[in-house]
């Protein structure tokens, strides 16, 4: 099978459409397939629109197999970074659709010529809609099967609004409706994809796996030495912002740290500028015991996340929250929010623990007993670890569905 | 023989409402009693529906949808034509007691005084609560249905004063009507009751609700198939109604605050994607202007009667009694799906199936918390395993206005009692096994209702974000970390002054860290410590009448001259005691002037004072603006 998959970043970038893609690749590509990547040569998402942010040289590599082709992003005229025009717009969902969705004149090229013939396309995600719409153009003028993962931020269930409009513009969701395929992260995006008039037969619901064999690895007293964290560690793990629950989570250790504990809270990832500004603006007594790592690589990554003893993202903006896997592969508890697709992943009080978004003594109160409770850490650590054997393990489970449905759609379509 | 009643029913493509209505309006038990129906050229066949099932029902049919109030004049002209002693106005999607009309007649024949008489408004699908318990107004002129939501009990069983009461059930004086004019047609729907209730008012009459008189209510049943329209129509006539009545000297003060609302949900909206509902207000706004003209004649005629005395009324406090009775009247619960009660109720995820007395104002914080005025229940299923404790998350905003007590009853006994302090809070309370596979769970809460602060004319009530019954094995059973220390102003039986009402305002503002190079187009961050030097508690929540304390900016240059004063206010991070300090994080925006100038940081008590000007010493920052 000669498979096209479009994404708007790939490795070396994080984040969890981008890894999901980067396995699915690589799978696909083990498996005797040829498979091309489409994607731009954004590093951080802030390139979409600001061109000083990180991003790798355009053209075509070979990464595991897979022949990825970056496409460079350019900017509109007046686009001038940092300041950029959408960025200052007073609009969020404005910002959300010109600045995620980026000008990328060589995609619409190839797009529009003919390619050798591909059996199939697979796009994602939403709201980079230049990335979709490109899938969809080559879908339709070679007449081959279109899957389209949107990964939908459906945001807190009690306050829909905000975050999904930024998912579900008309245009947005005509292009999900003439998708052969839509994959659905989970029976929560999938009845929201149908309520929004995507038609439920199309919808595959298909979780995200974890390929356990490249997991191991992490050396958590390493990661403890080199950072001086003798005593207790709280991981968060993300895009640190607003929306992650970045805010939220060091508003609860400041609670915790009111009250005498001496826990250390470890934000690793992309910073956005938001709540860079903010975090500056926390007590220094505070901010001493926050370690702050920006954009680690993957071997640091997997020390914190071993070394870590609570992993926790009370995100409002996460379809799935591919890390929670990821702890849970180093036994360790996990702390989510009620919002989005994390309640699908997380089984409240069995396998992890669920706070509400905005409530930070909540939280504080949780991480409080987990960091008293160690026989209830072990507990949960481990009921996640089983889940994750049982249910999100990549080459067993997951990698199976996602052939299962290719071979479905392309024997229907040659049919 | 008793005075005559003409009810009107206005009517607009009603149908499916008529027949409820009607059905129960020929069981009332007053005598001398006429129903007229006044159709606004309905096209689903209300006015052959009327005339075929209830002959006895007089019916008029206007030429076109002439609105509420239009409409509503063509029946009083008809009333009055008939000789009715007394007009009683009747929304179409309600029903009524038999008994509704003697209860309003008895409070007008006891005080002659007495213009308009409101019944007490339920809602119909859900009859325990209330939906309109007269109109309540703060000063800035908005009014609201009073007690909206709340359980019915001993505290509305009095007859009492009101600002205005909703136009779905009022009666009113022959008299009254001939003094104060018909309904002004300007309004088309919504707020032309309140607009006929103050000129009832200025006529020298009283408006009163009679709770012995009860209507059920379809809450917006016309307006359900277009909700935007109500939302431009409620605006624009309360923009028109604030320009039509409010003494011209206030217009100015109140019309800053109305546009600094207007401005801040705008840009929610915006924010927030909910583009139409921008529209809406744009138009609002717009349609409020291209009526100045009417208005402004409209204030001519009426410039001898609208005396401050208005404006008194505005002002008067609302004394709501605290000392009312304990018992509730509702309805046992419907069990679930499954038969079974959940262990836990997270508000906003798993509160479908709570009891009585629980009320969410419109999108608050996208329902995440619930609110309880007086008494709430709700049931829980008891979990297995060993030992019980009820898990509350509780959070009182008001507690620096009177701290409340929270007592919570299990199956009826009590559990015990809790200060609901201004920051959130879990509490928990063991609860004693007895073989019960599900406990009713009964929130009371003492001494909330607290009659306005900030001239609001408001109830106070206490946020519950979670309930849950565990075993004492169970990972949601958080262990309560110890709140701060109690502020002396909990502490002590008296109290400190607060910014509402300050005594001595002072501050020690520093400024922390700035950038070194400032830009003219970028955004200036900048770190400010405060120190409350003075013995007034800083509140930092913003409330709608002022008096919560905000960091504010002016601009001057190099000679003392004032170059920009209209900056956003920074909100503190929390409430600061005297003696605390904190620090505040502002992002100035962008200036777009060059040269140098001296940044003046100070903090204002909104609404009441700089503090500069209470004797306190602001910070001056020279900045070079490249």
């Amino acid at each position: 099978m000669n498979i096209l998959h479009l994404v708007h970043r790939y490795w070396p970038s994080h984040g969890g459409a981008e890894k999901s893609f980067q396995l699915l690749s690589r799978s696909f590509a083990a498996a005797g397939h040829d498979v091309t990547v489409y994607t731009t040569n954004a590093l951080d998402f802030r390139y979409f629109w600001d061109r000083t942010a990180g991003h790798l040289p355009p053209g075509e590599e070979l990464v595991e197999g897979v022949r990825v082709v970056r496409h460079p992003v350019r900017y509109l005229p007046f686009h001038k970074a940092p300041d950029s025009w959408p960025a200052r717009l007073p609009l969020d969902a404005a910002q959300g659709w010109l600045a995620h969705s980026p000008w990328l004149p060589s995609l619409i090229a190839a797009s529009g010529r003919s390619r050798p013939s591909f059996d199939i396309v697979h796009a994602s995600s939403l709201p980079v809609n230049a990335i979709i719409r490109a899938g969809c153009r080559i879908a339709r003028r070679a007449g081959i099967p279109l899957i389209i993962s949107p990964h939908v931020h459906s945001g807190e269930r009690c306050a829909p609004g905000g975050l999904l409009g930024l998912y579900t513009a008309p245009v947005q969701l005509e292009m999900l409706r003439r998708a052969d395929a839509v994959i659905a992260k989970t029976g929560g995006e999938a009845e929201l994809l149908e309520a929004h008039g995507v038609a439920g037969e199309r919808i595959t619901v298909a979780p995200n796996g974890l390929d356990l064999d490249e997991m191991g690895g992490g050396d958590g007293e390493r990661f403890r030495r080199r950072f001086g964290i003798p005593g207790p560690m709280v991981l968060h793990l993300a895009h640190k912002s607003v929306l992650k629950g970045s805010r939220d989570t060091v508003e609860a250790m400041k609670v915790l740290w009111r009250n005498g504990s001496d826990a250390r809270l470890v934000l690793a990832g992309f910073t956005e500028q938001g709540f860079g500004a903010w975090v500056r603006g926390v007590d220094p007594a505070f901010r001493r015991r926050i370690v702050d790592l920006e954009s680690p690589d993957e071997q640091l990554k997997k020390d914190a996340l071993a070394a870590q003893d609570i992993f926790v993202l009370p995100s409002r903006a996460d379809s799935f929250g591919y890390v929670f896997l990821e702890s849970w592969y180093y036994e360790k508890p996990v702390i989510g929010a009620m919002a989005g697709g994390i309640p699908a992943v997380i089984d409240d009080g069995r396998d992890g623990l669920l706070v509400p978004c905005g409530h930070p003594q909540v939280l504080a109160e949780y991480i409080d007993k987990l960091l008293r409770d160690p026989a209830l850490r072990e507990h949960l650590g481990l009921a996640g670890r089983r889940k994750l054997d049982r249910q999100f393990d990549w080459n067993r489970i997951v990698f199976p569905q996602y052939q299962e449905l290719y071979e479905r759609l392309t024997t229907e379509r040659r049919g | 023989m008793r005075p005559r009643v003409v009810t009107i029913i206005l009517n607009w493509n009603g149908q499916e409402h008529l027949g409820c209505c009607l059905d129960s309006l020929l069981l009332t038990t007053y005598p001398n009693h006429h129903i007229l129906l006044v159709d606004n050229a309905s096209t689903d066949g209300s006015v052959q529906f009327v005339r075929d099932r209830y002959p006895g029902v007089e019916v008029v049919v206007n030429d076109g949808n002439f609105g509420f109030a239009r409409g509503n004049n063509v029946g009083f002209r008809h009333a009055l034509k008939s000789g009715a002693d007394y007009v009683m106005l009747l929304n179409a999607d309600t029903e009524v007691e038999p008994d509704w009309l003697d209860r309003l007649m008895e409070v007008m024949a006891a005080d002659p005084n007495v213009g308009i008489c409101g019944s007490k408004i339920m809602m119909f699908s859900q009859r325990g609560l209330i939906s309109s318990f007269g109109h309540g107004m703060n000063l800035l002129g908005f009014a609201w249905d009073a007690f909206v939501g709340r359980i019915d009990g001993p505290r509305w069983q009095e007859v009492r004063e009101v600002v205005s009461v909703c136009g779905a059930a009022l009666l009113i004086r022959r008299e009254a009507l001939e003094a104060a004019g018909l309904f002004d047609p300007m309004y088309f729907a919504y707020y032309e009751d309140v607009d006929l209730a103050l000129r009832v008012r200025m006529c020298g009459y009283t408006v009163k609700v009679a709770p012995g008189s009860i209507v059920y209510h379809k809450y917006s049943a016309f307006f359900e198939r277009r909700p935007l329209t109500k939302i431009l129509l409620s605006k624009r006539n309360y923009f028109l109604f604030v320009l039509k009545f409010f003494p011209l000297r206030k217009i100015p003060w109140v019309f800053t605050r109305i546009m600094g609302r207007e401005w801040e949900l705008l840009s929610e909206n915006l924010r927030s994607g909910h583009y139409t509902y921008c529209r809406m207000r744009i138009r609002a706004i717009l349609a409020t202007l291209f009526r100045l003209p009417r208005i402004f004649l409209s204030r001519l005629r009426n410039r001898k009667r609208i005396p401050s005395s208005f404006w008194g009324l505005l002002e008067q406090r609302v004394d709501v009694p605290v000392n009312f009775g304990q018992e509730l009247d509702y309805n046992p619960f419907d069990r679930p799906e499954g038969g079974r009660y959940p262990h836990r109720v997270i508000m906003g995820v798993s509160d479908g199936h709570l009891g009585m007395g629980w009320y969410n104002l419109d999108g608050e914080d996208g329902g995440r918390f619930r609110w309880i005025g007086r008494s709430a229940v709700c049931r829980l299923g008891v979990p297995e395993g060993e030992g019980l404790t009820l898990q509350v998350h509780v959070n009182c905003p008001y507690a620096l206005v009177n701290v409340p007590r929270l007592s919570v009853f299990g199956n009826g006994r009590n559990l015990g009692s809790v200060p609901v302090l201004d920051s959130w809070q879990t509490h928990h309370f063991p609860v004693p096994r007895n073989g019960d596979t599900d406990c009713e769970v009964r929130f009371e809460v003492d001494a909330v209702f607290e009659a306005e602060l900030t001239h609001c004319i408001m109830d106070l009530g206490i946020m519950v974000h979670e309930i849950s019954l565990l075993d004492c094995l169970s990972p949601f059973l958080r262990r309560p970390l110890p709140a701060d220390p109690l502020p002396a102003i909990y502490r002590e039986g008296g109290r400190l002054p607060t910014s509402l009402t300050p005594g001595e305002l002072r501050a020690g503002i520093r400024v922390t860290s700035h950038p070194e190079r400032m830009y003219a187009h970028a955004e200036i961050p900048i770190e400010v410590e405060l120190e409350n030097l003075g013995d007034t508690v800083w509140l930092a929540n913003p409330l709608p009448g002022g008096g919560h304390v905000a960091l504010g900016l002016k601009l001057f240059d190099t000679e003392g001259k004032l170059v920009r004063e209209a900056f956003p206010r920074f909100y503190l991070g929390r409430n600061l005691f005297p003696g605390q300090s904190d620090r505040v994080f502002i992002s100035i925006p962008p200036l777009h002037c060059h040269g140098q100038f001296r940044l003046k940081i100070d903090l204002v008590d909104e609404y009441i004072a700089w503090f500069e000007n209470r004797g306190s010493e602001p910070c001056d920052l020279p900045i070079e603006l490249q």
